[in-house]
C-alpha cells in the first residue's frame, strides 16, 4: 500500500473511531453537552417509573391475594429452621398481635396486592409508596449511606441505573436501562402472611424494567431476589409485574393486617 | 480543513448512520434452568383441576374449561394439546436460547428458544425485519414470532398459533390468540414475561412471568421427543369417544374451591380477579383454610381439617372394566 493511501486509511479510521466513541464518552461521564456537572440520577434516568401502578396477581394468587393456610409454603426455598418457625404460626394470636405489619416489609411488600405510587422526592431519591398497608420505601441514589445499621420494616435501599449489557453507560430517557436496588437492614418479618420468616440478615436485590406494550399499556417487570442465609436454602427469585394506571383514582389506602 | 478530511468525516458519519444501535442488545444465549419459585405447583405437577383463578376467561372460556377432562390427552389426535406454544409461560422445564446469525451481514437474525418440554419446533424470535406470513398461512404449535430490542428488553410478537391451553387443566386458548413475549436478562437470571390475548376465550390480556438461571452444564436440547398419548383413563375403546364433561357435571368443579375456602366465582377465572380491589369481594367470606399436610413422597396438600386419610381423588380412580367385545372372527 502506498504511503498516501495508508495515511488516508489511518485517518479515516481515526475520525470514524473518534466520532463513534464520542456519544459513549459523554454517557460514561454522565455530563451534559456543555460539560457541566454530572447529571443527577433523576435527570439521568433512562426509564420513567413515576406514576401509579397496580399489581397484577397472576402468579401465586392464593398466597398473595389471601392469607394462605398454615403450612402452605409452596415455591419458597425454606430450610428446616424456617419451617419449624412457620409451623408455630397461629392466626388467632397474630390477629391480636401488636405488630400487624410483619408481612409488609420490603421482601413481602413488593409481591403484595397493592398499588404503587412512585415519585421523585428530590434529584437523588425515588419514593415507592403502597396503598396496601400505607408503606413507603425511599430508594436512594448516588453516594447515600445509611446513618447506621438500625433495622426497619423497609430497610435501607440504594440504587443505580444499569445499562443493557456490560457497557455501563445509560442515556437519559432512552428506554435502555434498568433500575437496580439493593436493600439491607431489614427488620425481621414474614415473606408470607402465614408465618414464613425472614431474618435481619436478609438482603434484597431488585431489577426494575419498563415494558411498553404495543397496545399502549406500560408495565413494570420487577425481578426480586431475596437472600436470607438464616432461613432460605437459596435466594428466592421471583418476577412480578405492575400495570400503569392513568392516575390515582383507584388508590385505596388500607391499614396493616396480620391475617388479611 | 482539507477536502480529504471533510470526505473522511463524511464517510465516517455515513458509517455511523448505517449502524444499528447494537448497545441495546444483550446476549441471551445459553442453557437456562427454570427457577419455578412462583406457582411451583402449576409449573411442576400442574395446576389443580378447576383452578382458573388467575386467568381472565370470558364466559365461553369458563364453559370450555369446565368441560375439560384430563383424559383428553389419551387421544392421539389431542395428545399434544397441553404443551402448546404458550407453554413457555407456565412450564417447569429448562430452556436453551440460541443466537441465530445472519450468514450474509453477520448480524443477529433471531433469538431461538428451545421447545422446553413441548412437542413442537423451536421458537425463534426473528429480529431481522421480516414480515409475518399471510393470515391464511398454516398455524403451528410454535407460532410465528418477530420482534425487536426495546431498550434492554427483547420483545416478540407471536401469531399463527394453534388451538391449545393457557393452563394444563383445560383453560382454553384459540387459534386466534396472539402472544407478546418480553425477555430480559440481569446477570445470571433470565426472565420471560408474556402477554396472551385471545378474542375467543379471554376478556383481557393474560400476563405471566417466570425466571431462569444460567446453567453452564445444562443440556436442554432444541426440541423434545414426540408427544405420546398418556393413558389417563377410560373408555377410549369405544370408538368416537372424546372425554369431556357436560355442563354442570364436572366432578372436580368444586374440589379446589372448597379446599381453599373460595367461591366458584373466584376459581372459575375472570379479568377482575387479579386486581387488589377484588379482595374486598373476598373479605366477607374468606376464611383461612385448615393446615396443610405433607403426603407420602413429600407432596404438599392443603386440605382443610386434619391430615387426609381419604383415597386418591376420583379422577385418578381405576375405571370399571369396559363391556365385553364380541369375539373377532
Amino acid at each position: 500500500m502506498c504511503s498516501s493511501r495508508w495515511q488516508s486509511a489511518v485517518g479515516f479510521a481515526a475520525v470514524a473511531a473518534s466520532i463513534l466513541l464520542l456519544p459513549h464518552t459523554i454517557h460514561a461521564q454522565g455530563r451534559g453537552r456543555g460539560g457541566g456537572p454530572p447529571a443527577t440520577p433523576k435527570a439521568a434516568a433512562p426509564i420513567d417509573l413515576t406514576g401509579y401502578w397496580v399489581a397484577e396477581i397472576t402468579e401465586d394468587w392464593r398466597w398473595r391475594m389471601v392469607t394462605p393456610a398454615k403450612g402452605d409454603w409452596e415455591s419458597v426455598p425454606m430450610n428446616a429452621e424456617s419451617q419449624a418457625i412457620a409451623d408455630k404460626w397461629d392466626p388467632d394470636k397474630e390477629a391480636t398481635a401488636p405488630d400487624q405489619c410483619k408481612a409488609y416489609g420490603a421482601p413481602a411488600l413488593m409481591r403484595a396486592p397493592t398499588r404503587l405510587h412512585i415519585t421523585w422526592v428530590d434529584d437523588n431519591t425515588l419514593n415507592v409508596e403502597t396503598d396496601y398497608g400505607q408503606q413507603k420505601r425511599a430508594i436512594h441514589f448516588g453516594t447515600w449511606k445509611p446513618a447506621g445499621s438500625t433495622l426497619s420494616l423497609q430497610g435501607d435501599s440504594v440504587a443505580h441505573w444499569e445499562a443493557p449489557g456490560a457497557r455501563g453507560n445509560v442515556r437519559p430517557n432512552s428506554g435502555a436501562g434498568s433500575l437496580v436496588v439493593n436493600t439491607k437492614n431489614l427488620r425481621p418479618g414474614f415473606l408470607r402472611k402465614n408465618g414464613i420468616p425472614y431474618s435481619a440478615a436478609t438482603t434484597m436485590t431488585e431489577y426494575w424494567d419498563l415494558i411498553k406494550e404495543y397496545n399502549g399499556d406500560q408495565r413494570i417487570l420487577l425481578l426480586i431476589e431475596v437472600d436470607d442465609p438464616m432461613y432460605l436454602n437459596q435466594p428466592w427469585i421471583v418476577p412480578v409485574h405492575f400495570k400503569k394506571e392513568p392516575d390515582g383514582a383507584k388508590w385505596d389506602p388500607s391499614q396493616c393486617s396480620a391475617i388479611w | 480543513m482539507s477536502m480529504k478530511f471533510v470526505r473522511l468525516a463524511g464517510a465516517a458519519l455515513l458509517l455511523m448512520g448505517s449502524m444499528k444501535p447494537a448497545y441495546a442488545q444483550v446476549d441471551l444465549s445459553g442453557q437456562w434452568a427454570a427457577l419455578n419459585m412462583n406457582d411451583a405447583r402449576t409449573r411442576g405437577p400442574g395446576p389443580d383441576l378447576m383452578d382458573q383463578t388467575t386467568i381472565p376467561l370470558n364466559e365461553e372460556g369458563r364453559a370450555v374449561a369446565a368441560s375439560y377432562s384430563y383424559s383428553t390427552i389419551s387421544m392421539p389426535e389431542r395428545m399434544c394439546m397441553d404443551w402448546s406454544q404458550d407453554y413457555i409461560t407456565f412450564a417447569p422445564h429448562a430452556i436453551m436460547v440460541e443466537r441465530v446469525d445472519d450468514p450474509v451481514n453477520g448480524g443477529v437474525a433471531a433469538w431461538r428458544i428451545s421447545a422446553g418440554g413441548s412437542d413442537r419446533a423451536t421458537l425463534p424470535i426473528w429480529i431481522d425485519g421480516r414480515n409475518h406470513p399471510s393470515d391464511n398461512d398454516i398455524h403451528t404449535f410454535n407460532g410465528y414470532t418477530t420482534g425487536q430490542w426495546e431498550g434492554a428488553v427483547l420483545t416478540g410478537h407471536m401469531d399463527h398459533m394453534k388451538r391449545g391451553l393457557t393452563a394444563r387443566n383445560g383453560s382454553p386458548l384459540s387459534d386466534q390468540a396472539k402472544m407478546t413475549i418480553h425477555v430480559t436478562r440481569h446477570g445470571d437470571i433470565l426472565t420471560v414475561m408474556t402477554m396472551t390475548e385471545d378474542p375467543i376465550y379471554l376478556d383481557a390480556p393474560y400476563v405471566q412471568a417466570g425466571s431462569y438461571r444460567i446453567n453452564p452444564v445444562g443440556n436442554a436440547g432444541p426440541v423434545n421427543p414426540p408427544c405420546y398419548p398418556l393413558t389417563e383413563v377410560p373408555r377410549l375403546d369405544v370408538p368416537g369417544t372424546v372425554p369431556h364433561y357436560l355442563p354442570g357435571q364436572n366432578p372436580n368443579q368444586e374440589t379446589f374451591a372448597k379446599a381453599h375456602n373460595l367461591s366458584l366465582d373466584v376459581t372459575s377465572g375472570g379479568a377482575e380477579n387479579i386486581y387488589p380491589e377484588y379482595r374486598k369481594k373476598l373479605k366477607a367470606t374468606y376464611k383461612i383454610p385448615g393446615e396443610c399436610h405433607v403426603r407420602d413422597g413429600g407432596r404438599l396438600d392443603c386440605i382443610p381439617g386434619p391430615a387426609p386419610t381419604q383415597k386418591p381423588a376420583d379422577n385418578f380412580a381405576v375405571p370399571p372394566p369396559p363391556p365385553a367385545r364380541p369375539a373377532q372372527r
